[in-house]
C-alpha cells in the first residue's frame, strides 16, 4: 500500500472506498521486471474523520497541541494505491491440522503455514515504486509505504488446488475430489494461484462451471463483453 | 469536571485540546463516553485503568507542560495501555456531533452516507481514457 499526501484538496471522503480506478498495466508477466506474473493497483480513497485520526494508511495523527493542525493537513488530502500481487503457489504454504490445539469439542484447529515468496517481494517492491511514481507525477509531496498491510490477507485461496494429478492437486477440472467420490469443492480453494485481484467474480464463474458439469451440460460459449462506453 | 472522571477529563483535554469554539475533549464531557465505550470491551477497560493508574498522583495539580511530559512518558513506558486510551479518546471525539460539525465547517465534509444524494463528478478531459479504451481484451476464451 502506498499513500500519497497532497497539498491540494482531494476530498477523498466522497464516493466509493475502492475500485474507483484500477490499473492492470503490470498484471501480465514481463521477464524484464525480474519476477513472474504481476500485480494490480487499485485506488483507495481517504478515510473520514475518525479513520484519519486513527491513522488509516498513514501513522496515527499525534495527540496534543499539534493534533488539530496535522489532522487538517491530512484530512481530505490523501489517496492510496493498493498493490495486490499474484501469489504463486509454493509447496510449503499449506493449511494443516494443529497437532495439539483444539476447540472446545476437541476438533483440531487449523494451522496456517505461510511465507511471502521472493517473487512476491520483488512484485511488491516494483508495485510500490510504480505507485510512488504515479503519486509523485500527480503532485504528492509525500508518499508513505506499507510493505504488508496488517490484516489484509483475507482472501483464502488455493488450499484444495485443481489439477489432473492426484499427487499434486485435490480436485479435478470439474471441482470433483480425486479421492472422495461425489465430493465437490466449489470455492476459492480450488484456485491454482491467488491471482492478483479480488476473487469473488472468478469464484462465481468456477461455481457456475462446476454446476454445469454437475448437471452434465456444457457451459455456454463465451460471449465477448459489450464495449464499455 | 469533578468526581471519578475528573482525572480522565484532564487527560482528554491534553490529548485533544480546544480548537476554535470547541473546548478540549475533556471539557466537552467525553470522559463519560470513554468510560462507557471501555466498559463494552474488556481489553480497553483494562488499558484505560492501567493508563490512568500509571499517571502521577498529582497529575491534576501539575502545570500543563508537565502533564504533557507525564503523558509522553506513559506513551513511552506503557504503549499498549496508552494506545488503548488514545483509541477510546479518538473514537469518542470523532463520532461526537459537535466535532463532526466543526470538521464540516472547516473542510466541507458532511457526515453520513454519500448516497442517495451522491456527489457529482467534475467534468474532465476524457481523452485521458483513450489508452485504456484502446487496449485489447485482457481475457482469453476458455
Amino acid at each position: 500500500m502506498a499513500t500519497g499526501v497532497f497539498a491540494e484538496r482531494l476530498d477523498g471522503f466522497k464516493g466509493p472506498f475502492g475500485a474507483s480506478l484500477v490499473c492492470q498495466e503490470f498484471y501480465e508477466t514481463d521477464s524484464s521486471r525480474g519476477f513472474g506474473r504481476g500485480y494490480q493497483m487499485q485506488l483507495v480513497r481517504s478515510d473520514g474523520p475518525l479513520g484519519t485520526s486513527l491513522g488509516g494508511y498513514l501513522a496515527r495523527v499525534p495527540w496534543g497541541a499539534e493534533h488539530h493542525r496535522i489532522f487538517l493537513e491530512r484530512f481530505a488530502h490523501t489517496a492510496s494505491l493498493t498493490v495486490t500481487t499474484e501469489d504463486l503457489p509454493e509447496q510449503h504454504n499449506r493449511i494443516t491440522l494443529d497437532p495439539t490445539l483444539t476447540d472446545s469439542d476437541g476438533i483440531p484447529a487449523p494451522r496456517v503455514s505461510y511465507r511471502v515468496s521472493e517473487n512476491a517481494r520483488k512484485m511488491i517492491a516494483h508495485g510500490l515504486a510504480s505507485a510512488t511514481r504515479a503519486f509523485k507525477e500527480a503532485g504528492a509531496h509525500d508518499v508513505v509505504h506499507q510493505q504488508l498491510v496488517d490484516g489484509a490477507g483475507f482472501h483464502l485461496l488455493g488450499t484444495a488446488r485443481m489439477g489432473n494429478d492426484p499427487a499434486t492437486s485435490v480436485v479435478d477440472a470439474d471441482c470433483r475430489s480425486h479421492e472422495v467420490p461425489n465430493l465437490l469443492v466449489v470455492d476459492g480453494s480450488v484456485w491454482v494461484t491467488a491471482g492478483a485481484l479480488n476473487p469473488t467474480s472468478t469464484i462465481q464463474a468456477i461455481a457456475l462451471r462446476a454446476a454445469d458439469r454437475l448437471l452434465g451440460r456444457s457451459a455456454p460459449a463465451v460471449q465477448a463483453p459489450a464495449e464499455v462506453a | 469536571v469533578s468526581g471519578p472522571d475528573a482525572l480522565l477529563a484532564l487527560v482528554l483535554d491534553e490529548l485533544l485540546p480546544a480548537q476554535g469554539e470547541l473546548p478540549g475533549a475533556g471539557g466537552m464531557g467525553l470522559a463519560v463516553r470513554v468510560r462507557q465505550d471501555a466498559a463494552t470491551v474488556p481489553v480497553l477497560a483494562v488499558a484505560l485503568e492501567q493508563a490512568l493508574s500509571a499517571l502521577p498522583t498529582d497529575f491534576a495539580s501539575l502545570p500543563a507542560s508537565e502533564r504533557v511530559q507525564a503523558l509522553s512518558e506513559l506513551e513511552r513506558d506503557s504503549p499498549r495501555a496508552f494506545v488503548g486510551l488514545l483509541n477510546l479518546a479518538y473514537n469518542a471525539y470523532y463520532t461526537d456531533a459537535r466535532v463532526l460539525a466543526c470538521v464540516e465547517t472547516q473542510t466541507g465534509y458532511s457526515p453520513g452516507a454519500p448516497q442517495p444524494q451522491g456527489y457529482e463528478m467534475a467534468p474532465f478531459d476524457e481523452r485521458v481514457l483513450e489508452r485504456v479504451r484502446n487496449r485489447p481484451p485482457s481475457w482469453r476464451p476458455a
